[in-house]
Parts: C-alpha cells; sequence; structure tokens
C-alpha cells in the first residue's frame, strides 16, 4: 500500500549524526543510500523534532540539515540521468514528523543535495 | 570450529586469508605466507584483548583490531584517531534504525588498504556507514570529492570528478590504486 507522498512546500529535516560529518566534510551516505529517514516540519517543530532525534538516535546528533522537499525533487529532477525523488510519510509512534526518502540517491546527487542543505544546531 | 572462507587479501611479501571463527563471530586474518610483518594491518582479537596464536607452525602476528597502526593514525590525523574511537563505542541501530556497529572486518580491509595507499592530496575524513564500515572522504587536487568504503569483501567507491562510482575486490585493489592515482596525481605507494 502506497503512502502519502509531502507536498513540494514541505521544508525536511535530517538528523547528521557524528558518523556523517566531522567538522570539514560530509559523507554523502547522509543521502546516499535507499530509504533515508527524514522529518517533517509541517507535523511538529524545530524543537519538538530535536527532541525526537536525542530520544530516538543513540549516536551523537551533532546538527540537523533541512532542505525543502520541491527543492530536493527539482535537484532529482536535474540530475544526469534525470532521478524523481519523493518524500513519503512514515509517521513512527516516537517520531509522528517521520517520513522517508524511498528511492535510492547515489553518492553524487547526495553530493548535489548536501551542497545546497541549510544546516540547523541542535535546540534544547 | 574455525570456518574458512574464500576471501584474502595479498599484500607485496604475504598473504592474508580471511576465515569467520563461527564460535566466536569474529573476524581473523590469518597469515599463511611470506615474511611476518611487523606492522599493520591486520588481524585478531579475542575476548580476553590478548590476542592468540593461531596454527601450529607460524606465530602468527596477531594485532588489536580496536586499535589503529601507526599508518592509520597519520593518514586519517589526531581527528579521525578519536572520531574511530568514539565509533568503537557505537551499537547495532546507532543511527535511530538499522545501522550496524563497526565491523572489525572493515578495520581490517582499511589498513589493509592505507598500507597500499596512504599518500592522499588532503588529509581525509573518516566517516562510518550504516553497514557498519569505516569510509574514507578527501577532495582531489581540483576540489572534487572522492571517497572509499572498506566493505567486508570489497572497496566501494565514488570519484565526483568523473561522475564515478563502483566496487572493487580486494583482489583488485591495484585496479583501485591506480584510479586513485590517477585522478589525484600524486605518488603512492603501489
Amino acid at each position: 500500500m502506497s503512502r502519502p507522498e509531502c507536498s513540494r512546500d514541505e521544508d525536511i529535516l535530517r538528523a547528521v549524526c557524528e558518523a556523517h560529518w566531522d567538522g570539514k566534510r560530509f559523507d554523502t551516505g547522509l543521502f546516499a543510500n535507499k530509504g533515508v529517514s527524514v522529518s517533517r516540519l509541517a507535523i511538529a517543530s524545530f524543537q519538538e523534532i530535536c527532541t525526537i532525534f536525542r530520544k530516538t538516535i543513540k549516536a551523537p546528533v551533532v546538527t540537523t540539515a533541512e532542505i525543502n522537499v520541491g527543492h530536493l525533487q527539482d535537484i532529482g529532477n536535474s540530475n544526469v540521468p534525470p532521478k524523481i525523488l519523493t518524500v513519503e510519510e512514515d509517521p513512527f509512534d516516537d517520531n509522528p514528523a517521520h517520513a522517508e526518502i524511498p528511492q535510492r540517491i547515489s553518492p553524487g546527487l547526495a553530493k548535489r543535495i548536501i551542497n545546497v542543505l541549510k544546516l540547523r544546531d541542535m535546540v534544547d | 570450529m574455525i570456518v574458512a572462507t574464500t576471501a584474502s587479501i595479498d599484500s607485496s611479501t604475504s598473504t592474508y586469508n580471511y576465515v569467520a571463527d563461527a564460535e566466536r563471530n569474529y573476524p581473523i586474518f590469518v597469515q599463511t605466507s611470506g615474511e611476518l610483518d611487523s606492522e599493520p594491518p591486520y588481524y585478531i582479537l579475542d575476548k580476553s584483548q590478548k590476542g592468540h596464536l593461531l596454527g601450529k607452525k607460524r606465530e602468527l602476528v596477531i594485532k588489536r583490531v580496536d586499535e589503529l597502526g601507526n599508518t592509520a593514525k597519520r593518514v586519517i590525523g589526531e581527528l579521525g584517531s578519536v572520531r574511530f574511537t568514539n565509533f568503537l563505542n557505537y551499537r547495532d541501530g546507532w543511527d535511530g534504525g538499522t545501522a550496524k556497529r563497526l565491523s572489525y572486518v572493515s578495520v581490517a580491509v582499511f589498513e589493509s588498504f592505507l598500507a597500499k595507499y596512504s599518500d592522499f592530496a588532503t588529509e581525509p575524513s573518516l566517516f562510518l556507514t550504516r553497514n557498519g564500515n569505516l569510509k574514507l572522504g578527501w577532495e582531489d587536487a581540483s576540489g572534487s570529492s572522492i571517497e572509499v568504503e572498506f566493505k567486508p569483501d570489497s572497496y566501494s567507491y565514488f570519484i565526483e570528478k568523473n561522475n564515478e562510482e563502483g566496487n572493487i575486490k580486494y583482489s583488485s585493489v591495484q585496479k583501485l590504486t591506480q584510479k586513485l592515482q590517477s585522478v589525484e596525481n600524486v605518488t603512492s605507494r603501489v
């Protein structure tokens, strides 16, 4: 059963763990994967999502990365070859804002996505 | 019971066979030919963390895989060494999902690779993938990204300059080092 897709207008957050970023570089694996987890700012506030990240992610979350769904999709569409990207609602009990990007993202495309991320420091 | 697998690592002077110890569930690299190495790469730990002898005729070089060798420390620097130590403490599910803890086989493969290729254009960053593998990321002389993930049976790479990604088996590591050399345009030890 297919899951509803998030609107292009939505903004999503990705938790950036220590493993993905050393303060100098990002691992493209932050997005270069299949089934990347994100959280929807339309469902929970930034502060609430930070709290969820702290509770559900065991590794240190060093920062968060925000991107607009439409922007993400435009980057996919402009890839060579074009890649259709969707963000699908996937709420969990402990994270009602959870969503997933079901497509496999290549490292090259991930690098382009990472280049436009807006980093937001975690808040208490 | 020790169950041999087909994987092996060849250095310039020695051959190492990877075996899986079914009882301990640890990866073990057994040196089966060549002069004994005193420097990395490869090997073993047991529950006592003391290392132990494998085989009857040959005293193996036993090295803890939870400590990096000098070459690896030099390559990844102080920050990378600290991150490696941090990664050792991660457990399965560290990302809140299905991420695996650090694979000791990946550590062995990582050190094996650095024994062959360690002259990077820029100091690489050390990452841990959700499959539990170590990964290096750096830039070539033109500033384009290069990444190599150290999988239990192969190397996975990404070369941004060529928009190229792929997977290379252990036994073909020289293909990877040559590819990296051509991109980085630096002299490596291979």
